[in-house]
């Protein structure tokens, strides 16, 4: 082990999760919304920048770049200015207890899940900010509508999280992927214990809760651009747009990390020594994968289904998901205790 | 000025300050942020601008308690007064009327009176809290006291860690773990043997909740339980 000073250290950390943050924004824009979108809709998508249209998202970043950064003239300069930021931050802050090898993670908190939940919340204040900031209808209902949506479906998610807490028994996000790793279903411990198979039902609930979170579609209501424009970014261009724009799949990406911590057995994969410090090199890249996959589901549902109405989308959240979480809690409590 | 300057080289020296000198730095940003912030909160013409003010404020202080190695109560704090009540504040205000620019009913004529309350009430924890802790050492404790029972194991169920740490290679079938044993691990190798019990901070806030406080927690839980029940037969109008 090397040994680095305090700011040395920090320095490193803010790097590797500004990497963290940003890396797989980009793989994700180019595979899930330019080719695969295209495939399924019969199209090309991007051809023309760089080999297969690769390149295509850095000529997007420098289009949005070059425009002009306008604010509304009624609008609330300081608090319209700040919310892409508020959005962003919440991100980053999420992925601060991602753990990425045996040794490779930037805070090993004991409170691991459960922070990344708590600040998940704060995305809320930056939409609803740029919701009242923008001094427009449109907008103003989206963050509304955004807000009530967040709200509605972090029940869920918070509580299809809890069976996997109760089952590993630790709410510390390391902890969770070693007791997949060292776990085994019925004295079988081949492939340890991947809780995708022990807690489907919360992966379920967990993958649906996610996709609102993310606002994608079916979840759409906050931006649905038939009745609100863009909803909550309507008014915002140039650099702040691209700033939300980012946000939106950088959060997925880490949305993604944080449900293959939970479900898929993170950075590990079964039969290797989860101590082996090869994990400490493989993991990010095995966690990319794992992302990967997880976000191929994320955006089948989303170019599959048409959008929920909103009164459709909160009787999913308080009728069906929640009682079936609550559900789940209760069944792998008895389990937990039984075995 | 002088007198202030020769008092900030004192503190600055002193082995309490310098001995977790980033902590104090950071420490120093947070408060002056959080200073700053509830200032500019009660003194703001715009409710929505004074909802985000106190929102910075308690952020702050919930990166106050992960500063101090408490990060459950840092997370709780997140959870509750962020992502719930600052986001209810905000869409009432957002709901009801939320205009623009300063609004004029805010500031109100009593601002004098509101300011002498704080200043008396600044006065009175400060000296409380300066009367209290005046003459006593704070003790640290182990932030996470691991509990060891002796165990035996089966060699191929131990991680890596515990079998080199203990040179158990090439050992087969029942091994002993003995206390001996089990003091002489690092603190890290120490969690991960069987027998072993780390008594974090989640463990030990659940510990008191669940056993020493289980009634006054039982009672919050059926207050809250009736607030929510109250809640919708008031809305719902039949």
């Amino acid at each position: 082990m090397i040994a680095l000073a305090y700011w040395v250290e920090t320095i490193f950390r803010s790097l590797g999760g500004l990497a963290a943050v940003l890396l797989p924004a980009g793989p994700i824009v180019y595979i899930f919304l330019f080719k695969m979108m295209s495939f399924m809709q019969s199209r090309l998508g991007p051809t023309e920048a760089g080999p297969a249209g690769t390149l295509q998202l850095i000529a997007e970043v420098g289009k949005w770049i070059q425009k002009e950064d306008i604010f509304p003239r009624k609008a609330d300069r300081l608090v319209f200015a700040a919310a892409p930021f508020v959005v962003l931050a919440s991100s980053f802050l999420l992925v601060l207890v991602v753990p990425f090898g045996p040794d490779a993670w930037f805070v090993n908190l004991d409170t691991g899940i459960y922070f990344a939940l708590a600040v998940s919340s704060v995305s809320v204040i930056g939409i609803l900010m740029a919701g009242w900031a923008s001094a427009s209808k449109y907008s103003m209902l989206g963050g509304l509508r955004a807000a009530g949506q967040l709200i509605a479906y972090e029940l869920p998610l918070v509580l299809a999280v809890m069976g996997v807490v109760i089952q590993a028994g630790t709410l510390n996000m390391q902890d969770i992927v070693l007791a997949q790793a060292e776990g085994e279903i019925f004295g079988f411990g081949g492939i340890g214990n991947p809780f995708i198979l022990t807690q489907f039902l919360g992966f379920v609930i967990f993958m649906i809760a996610m996709q609102a979170e993310l606002t994608q579609p079916p979840f759409d209501m906050p931006v649905a651009e038939s009745e609100l424009v863009t909803g909550y970014m309507t008014e915002y261009s140039g650099i702040r747009f691209l700033l939300f724009f980012i946000g939106e799949f950088a959060t997925a990406g880490i949305f993604g990390m944080i449900a293959s911590a939970l479900f898929l057995g993170g950075w590990w994969v079964p039969g290797l020594d989860p101590d082996s410090n090869l994990f400490n090199i493989l993991g990010p890249g095995i966690m990319m994968a794992k992302v990967m996959g997880v976000m191929f589901l994320v955006f089948w549902f989303r170019f599959t289904y048409p959008r929920f109405r909103e009164d459709q989308l909160q009787q999913l959240a308080w009728k069906v998901l929640i009682p079936l979480s609550l559900v789940n809690i209760v069944i792998t409590g008895i389990l937990k205790v039984a075995f | 000025m002088i007198a202030a300057l020769t008092l900030a080289q004192e503190v600055l020296t002193r082995s309490e300050f310098t001995d977790a000198l980033p902590q104090n730095i950071a420490f120093a940003i947070i408060a002056g942020v959080m200073l700053f912030s509830a200032f500019k909160m009660v003194t703001t013409g715009n409710v929505v601008h004074a909802a985000l003010y106190l929102m910075i404020v308690l952020a702050a202080s919930a990166a106050i308690f992960i500063l101090l190695g408490s990060d459950f109560v840092g997370a709780t704090q997140i959870l509750v007064y962020i992502g719930a009540i600052i986001v209810l504040f905000l869409f009432g205000i957002m709901l009801t009327k939320a205009q623009l620019g300063d609004d004029d009913s805010v500031s109100s004529e009593r601002r004098g009176m509101g300011a002498l309350v704080g200043v008396l009430l600044f006065v009175v924890i400060g000296f409380a809290l300066v009367d209290t802790y005046e003459n006593i050492e704070v003790e640290f404790s182990d932030p996470e006291p691991i509990a060891f029972t002796p165990t035996t194991a089966d060699v191929d169920d131990l991680p890596t860690p515990v079998i080199e740490a203990l040179g158990l290679e090439g050992r087969t079938g029942e091994v002993e773990i003995t206390r001996a044993d089990f003091d002489s691990l690092e603190p890290e190798v120490q969690r991960r043997v069987p027998g072993a019990e780390v008594f974090g901070n989640n463990k030990q806030i659940a510990d008191a909740i669940f056993s020493d406080y289980i009634v006054p927690f039982e009672a919050t839980s059926v207050l809250l339980l009736a607030a929510l029940i109250g809640a919708v037969v008031v809305a719902r109008k039949e």
